[in-house]
């Protein structure tokens, strides 16, 4: 095949190919080689490897919903209501995810708090919103452990969602961190002796480690 | 100067660092309350209550919360205040880290009654922990001064 | 098919797209702003940059283009319009309600669009749903997808188990004039210990598409049904034991 005819053929393909907006995701070398067995006597595209393209373009045109992927992560330029708006609306999302596995009234509940901590009047300004990896693992050591008992929440300086506790004097406070894991703090008091502890553990293993501390009192519903 | 032992600090506290339970009711301090940011320089920041030296503890704290609404930037009535005394706060401290904490008065040109505590530990959540649960004992609320 | 309503339902995602022929003004969605604000409360302009590249001869062409949509949200982000050049999306995340509730939204906000736009030739109509099946795997074992989808790739028994897959057909509901893309995928779950398969449909009509809103929403109760049955034929009942658990929260 000579170098003109196999130049022309390419320039044909390319012209076609941009007019169908696909991605660019053959290398010029394959498309050559694809063409050296496709083409046909007319030096056109085969019908076939024609219809291949235009079946790819089809599977490609979907129902759109921006929804699915929120883009809030550019905070160049934004006021800081708008960074607090858009750090609770990516945690809001982010729950609608495991929503089918949730009570409405502890999400709804939740979401109530979440507002309130990102009020922008009373927002300190060296401060983090809320992070996502730090709720995601709230979220999924929620639905591990189901309490009956919604916390309090809170928030670090640094964004970690913080879950508390408090049954009279005793008090459990939970602060989640990124990627699963937890820093945790129990205080109780017993025979009017106060007993403290803490640690950090994995949201899986969370559980374990406070069973000594009986728990369940923070967790089970108050009348 | 160092603030006299029998004396009291405040401290202004945010309202996403209070201790609430799912309905909203205050209930006390979390640990996060006393956490240090990188702007803090290793200082926690409080005000000596008897600065002022009102007649009454109630017209100390009042006294103090008004100067607290017109220094601190984003200031809400949905905040609260911690009051600790200078002696328990020291023996609390006394438990934890290498050095001796102190506090420290420390005015600035807003806050004349403004001061520190100074050589804790960083950010060790047992010590803020202890802050919180067993040091600074009073809890007032924003909205319940007039 | 009967109709099926189960306890949790799977359904993570719900799209009402409409598509027309000619671009909307700006202008129509600044008026719209205001009425639609007071059903969603959160306002969000949308900017898009488009790259064309165009080969004439040995010389590419680009041109750029630049796109504002405008998305608007309840306050807990679950209910969605968002208003484009050339379409309209009405979307509802989990926790999703009923067929009844949604479709009545998308009513509602198109006949507010239409009120602002006069007529406009619809050139297609697209409703996807977005369902993931969550699978409890605490031990990490390995999940069989053919136990709870009917949707899966198959492969030779020397080149199993997988450990993900995507894969995507596409087929004619010829009896509708409609064009039925479907999806299915392992994920990672959001659930820990459990793992989760997505299976996705959108039916997508561009031949004959209803104009009036009238018929657009008897096309639409046409496409409920359709949909309910294609998920029915992609799930196993064992799947469906996992819809129909109790909520312990």
């Amino acid at each position: 095949m000579s170098k003109d005819l196999v130049s022309a053929y390419t320039n044909s393909f390319h012209a076609k190919y941009a007019e169908m907006q696909l991605p660019s995701l053959l290398g010029s070398d394959i498309f050559n080689k694809s063409i050296n067995s496709l083409y046909n006597d007319n030096l056109q595209i085969s019908e076939s490897f024609s219809r291949t393209l235009n079946h790819i373009n089809d599977l490609k045109i979907k129902t759109e919903s921006y929804s699915l992927v929120p883009d809030f992560n550019d905070v160049s330029n934004r006021t800081t209501k708008e960074i607090l708006f858009d750090a609770c609306a990516n945690v809001k999302i982010l729950t609608s995810k495991v929503s089918m596995h949730l009570n409405s009234e502890f999400r709804n509940n939740l979401f109530i708090q979440i507002d309130r901590v990102h009020e922008p009047k009373s927002w300190n300004q060296d401060d983090e919103p809320v992070n996502q990896l730090s709720f995601n693992s709230f979220l999924r050591w929620y639905l591990l452990n189901t309490p009956e008992q919604g916390p309090g929440i809170g928030l670090s300086p640094l964004g970690n969602l913080v879950a508390a506790w408090m049954v009279g004097r005793d008090r459990l406070i939970i602060e989640f961190l990124p990627k699963d894991k937890t820093k945790w703090l129990i205080s109780r008091y017993y025979n009017d002796e106060k007993e403290r502890g803490s640690g950090q553990t994995s949201i899986s293993r969370l559980s374990a480690v406070l069973s000594p501390y009986n728990v369940d009192t923070f967790f089970k519903e108050k009348d | 100067m160092d603030i006299p032992e029998d004396d009291n600090v405040i401290r202004y506290i945010e309202y996403k660092f209070l201790l609430r339970d799912d309905k909203g009711v205050t209930l006390g301090l979390l640990p996060q309350a006393f956490e240090l940011r990188d702007i803090d320089n290793g200082k926690l920041s409080i005000s000596w209550l008897e600065y002022c030296n009102e007649v009454t503890h109630q017209k100390n704290i009042d006294s103090s919360v008004k100067t607290f609404r017109k220094v601190i930037n984003n200031h809400s009535n949905n905040c609260g205040y911690g009051i600790g005394k200078v002696k328990t706060i020291k023996e609390v401290g006394s438990l934890f880290g290498t050095g001796k904490i102190n506090i420290v008065h420390s005015p600035s040109k807003k806050n004349k009654a403004h001061s520190s505590i100074i050589r804790i530990p960083n950010n060790d959540w047992d010590f803020m922990a202890a802050l919180a649960e067993d040091a600074f004992l009073e809890l007032i609320l924003d909205s319940n001064i007039p | 098919m009967t109709k099926s309503i189960y306890k949790q339902p799977p359904i993570t995602e719900a799209v009402i797209e409409i598509r027309f022929a000619s671009p909307i003004d700006e202008s129509v969605y600044n008026k719209l702003n205001k009425k639609i604000s007071d059903f969603y409360p959160d306002l969000k302009p949308i900017n898009t940059y488009k790259f064309d590249v165009k080969f004439e001869g040995n010389h590419p062409n680009t041109t750029t283009t630049y796109e504002t949509d405008y998305r608007f949200s309840s306050s807990d982000m679950s209910q969605i319009l968002i208003l484009k050049n050339l379409a309209v999306t009405v979307s509802q995340l989990a926790p999703y309600e009923s067929w009844e509730k949604f479709t009545s939204r998308f009513q509602r906000d198109f006949a507010l669009l239409k009120k602002h736009t006069g007529h406009r030739e619809i050139t297609r109509i697209g409703v996807r749903y977005i369902n993931r099946v969550d699978i409890p795997n605490q031990k990490g074992e390995i999940v069989h997808e053919d136990q709870y989808v009917n949707i899966y790739p198959q492969q030779p028994e020397n080149l199993n188990p997988v450990n993900r897959y995507a894969i995507q057909s596409q087929l004619d509901l010829k009896d509708i004039k409609a064009v039925l893309t479907l999806n299915s995928a392992v994920i990672p779950s959001p659930l820990k210990d459990h793992s989760s398969i997505v299976v996705d449909q959108d039916i997508a009509k561009e031949i004959d598409v209803p104009q009036s809103a009238k018929d657009i929403v008897d096309y639409l109760e046409i496409v409920r049904t359709k949909k309910n049955s294609v998920f029915e034929s992609c799930i196993t009942d064992k799947a469906r034991e996992l819809f129909n658990k109790c909520l312990k929260i």
